[in-house]
């Protein structure tokens, strides 16, 4: 009895999470095969699960539009180049906050907080005349220089990760004759690589997918990162959903390979922070 | 010590990258930095707005084109710059395009003035009517009644240019074409029904009487698979348009209050109302959310709809059913048709005014159309002679010749939206509270009430 009662449970908890499973994959399939549809196949009633042949057009006129291959390098460059440089300073202030103490530590990491309050909008075009001023428009640094530099909630992130490294660790390593810096890389990094896959991942996909801060700075096609490109296949008046659907399955390839690498640290990420990308 | 080394290099290696992509991006910005200087020291000049004509200006003066960048826009605006620049070969003008990928015009307009206040704006550009009385409003546009004087009118047609860029009797921009409503609708729908199609005669359109009986003999089936007699947008320019052929007022009246509480506009309210509620053979909000009217009309699941030019691309490649064009329903006979025309417009800060109004001189011209029309891109020209050269072609050779003939007409009964630097913020107020009336919530004419509340008080904040 107990046996069947375990059997029914876990049949139950398996349609159920089949179902789960099913609704969240659905819009990913539903957008490849949209991309291989014809246009007058999008919209056919009852809508075509599974097409029979592929029109692969859709992703010939993607690439014959619009400049998606150098589009695709200038996202890989922004991306990596901010994930990485964020991971990099944001683990240092964060152990810097978390296990040095300095005179104002608190009010600074306040004022670094505060900085999530503004809403990105409002600093535009302050910041957007201040590049100008030293000749960063129109160039990518605008888009990854102060993201690098200053990444409150990164820095939050890892701080209050590496609260939980107990102080013994810190004091050990200090009579062994470590100072600050090694014990960053030698104790307090290698303990905090969850949080920094996690928020490495948040990172690398909130800048992959980032429109407005490069829509405003770079204004050369040829700098152009993928979501400026993407968001051309679409007008005031329509949507050509082929094309938009091509564009986009093009541009989630990335994202899919990194989740697929780091699946484990990302499930992690979201039980450590109760947050996802 | 040996990861600490490692890590060093990493660190090295890092800084180094971003050193090298600034060296390497220091010509291109030090070549933009000195045409920015430039700017700057031309804008403080007193003459600022005037031309500099000196020695060293023999080679062409480029002027910045900002033009918002839809991927099937593209070919379209290019080889209307292109054509325009062969014209100015002789002038030693350049224009060069500046692509903004906005995926609206409110994006777009935030680029453009992010770039104005830094002094990297573009010379010249297309700003969306709706936005014309804002930019207006802030001097972001230079006028151009005096350069007006410099174009025969009779070229164009010239009803157009007296769109949201014409205020208080002055020009502040001049129409990169022109959209306007007709009434398309599927004929195997209507054969199949055994119905007269819809009069192509502007002077004597369908009734708003005839179309709601023709839309309940068109609705058939139900659920994912229902298709709808008729659809329309009623929203605020609309109801202005059919309250004109009703002999009421377009959404203001003369003393600027708000017109859409008359009896005529509630009329319309109520025949919106109708076919909503009673006969449900328009869809509501709750259809349209996952496919667009337009969408379903080119699917087969609309007959008739009322619809912008802008459709005309999608609706021209309908191949499974045969399209008609009709007038626009009429509350009494002579149909009215909301015509939107965006504008080319000369930013202010250009150093460059005369030569920038040359230069869309250019672009205006029977080539700079010519080359335009044919990609069916920025809606119909304004240029008469590259309208009946082309129509065939733009139109489509598959429509009937009294379908072409209702889709040309429409251009002379058209009605200017009556935008104003209020506009925009009181019609996506009222879209917002629309589906309390769509999805029942409100009668038509407690909605009409609501309506004219929203204006006045919107109009007031000013």
């Amino acid at each position: 009895m107990t046996f069947n009662r375990s059997k029914l449970q876990n049949s139950l908890i398996h349609i159920v999470l089949s179902f789960v499973a099913i609704t969240t994959v659905m819009p990913f399939y539903w957008m490849a095969v949209t991309s291989l549809k014809t246009p007058e196949d999008i919209f056919k009633m009852p809508p075509i699960l599974f097409p029979t042949y592929f029109y692969i057009q859709n992703y010939r006129d993607v690439f014959e539009l619009m400049p998606m291959w150098q589009g695709f390098l200038n996202s890989t460059k922004v991306t990596v180049l901010v994930t990485i440089g964020t991971l990099l300073t944001s683990s240092m202030a964060a152990y810097a906050f978390a296990k040095i103490n300095f005179i104002w530590k608190d009010t600074l990491f306040g004022i670094f907080l505060s900085t999530l309050m503004v809403p990105g909008q409002v600093t535009l075009i302050p910041l957007y005349i201040l590049f100008s001023k030293i000749r960063w428009t129109d160039t990518h640094l605008p888009i990854m220089v102060p993201i690098i530099l200053l990444n409150a909630y990164g820095i939050f992130m890892i701080k209050q990760f590496m609260h939980t490294i107990p102080d013994s660790y810190i004091e050990s390593a200090k009579i062994d004759g470590y100072n600050h810096f090694g014990i960053y890389l030698k104790i307090a990094l290698p303990m905090c690589k969850p949080v920094l896959v996690a928020l490495g991942t948040f990172t690398f996909i909130g800048n992959w997918n980032n429109f407005l801060g490069p829509l405003i700075f770079l204004s050369t096609e040829s700098k152009f990162t993928l979501p400026l490109l993407i968001s051309s296949f679409r007008d005031i008046y329509s949507v050509k959903w082929g094309l938009l659907m091509a564009a986009s399955s093009v541009s989630i390839i990335p994202i899919i390979i990194l989740y697929i690498f780091f699946q484990r640290f990302f499930v992690e990420g979201i039980a450590l922070t109760g947050l996802k990308g | 010590m040996q990861t600490f080394k490692k890590f060093l290099l990493g660190f090295l290696l890092t800084a180094m990258i971003f050193s090298l992509m600034a060296c390497g991006q220091n010509k291109a910005v030090t070549d933009n930095s000195s045409a920015n200087n430039e700017k700057a020291a031309a804008q403080t000049d007193e003459a600022k707005n005037k031309d500099n004509t000196t020695a060293e200006d023999t080679k062409p003066v480029e002027l910045k084109f900002a033009m918002i960048a839809f991927a099937n826009e593209i070919p379209g605006w290019t080889a209307m710059i292109d054509a325009a620049n062969k014209k100015l070969e002789d002038q030693k003008i350049k224009i060069s395009i500046q692509k903004i990928p906005a995926q609206n015009w409110p994006e777009y307009y935030q680029k453009v003035i992010t770039q104005m206040a830094a002094g990297e704006g573009a010379d010249i550009g297309r700003i969306a009517e709706s936005f014309m009385p804002q930019v207006i409003q802030k001097g972001q546009v230079v006028e151009l009644t005096e350069y007006l004087k410099d174009i025969n009118m009779a070229d164009y047609f010239d009803a157009t240019f007296k769109n949201a860029g014409y205020q208080n009797g002055k020009y502040y921009g001049v129409p990169s074409g022109v959209y306007y409503m007709v009434m398309y609708y599927n004929k195997d729908m209507f054969d199949a029904a055994n119905l007269p199609y819809p009069s192509s005669d502007w002077n004597n359109a369908i009734s708003f009487e005839q179309v709601r009986e023709y839309a309940k003999k068109l609705t058939k089936g139900e659920g994912a698979n229902k298709t709808f007699g008729f659809y329309a947008g009623p929203y605020m320019a609309y109801i202005g348009m059919y309250s004109v052929s009703l002999g009421g007022k377009n959404v203001f009246n003369d003393d600027g209050t708000c017109a859409l509480g008359s009896p005529e506009s509630k009329q319309v309210y109520k025949w919106f109302d109708d076919m909503l509620r009673v006969d449900k053979s328009m869809p509501r909000p709750t259809d349209t959310k996952v496919m667009s009217a337009t969408d379903m009309f080119t699917s087969g699941r609309i007959a008739m709809i009322v619809d912008g030019t802008w459709s005309h691309s999608a609706i021209k490649d309908i191949k499974n059913f045969r399209v008609g064009v009709a007038a626009v329903p009429a509350g009494n006979g002579k149909a009215y048709s909301s015509m939107f025309v965006d504008n080319f417009v000369i930013f202010k800060g250009t150093k460059h005014e005369e030569k920038a109004w040359e230069a869309i001189k250019a672009i205006i011209s029977k080539e700079g159309f010519d080359a335009l029309a044919p990609t069916g891109v920025g809606g119909l020209p304004i240029v008469r002679s590259t309208m009946e050269n082309l129509k065939d072609e733009m139109i489509g050779t598959q429509f009937e010749e009294s379908d072409k003939r209702a889709f040309i007409d429409g251009l002379d009964n058209t009605l200017a939206v009556p935008y104003n630097e209020n506009y925009q913020e009181i019609d996506q107020m009222i879209n917002a509270v629309m589906d309390e009336w769509l999805m029942g919530k409100v009668t038509s004419d407690e909605f009409a009430d609501k309506v004219v509340d929203f204006v006045n008080e919107g109009m007031q904040a000013k």
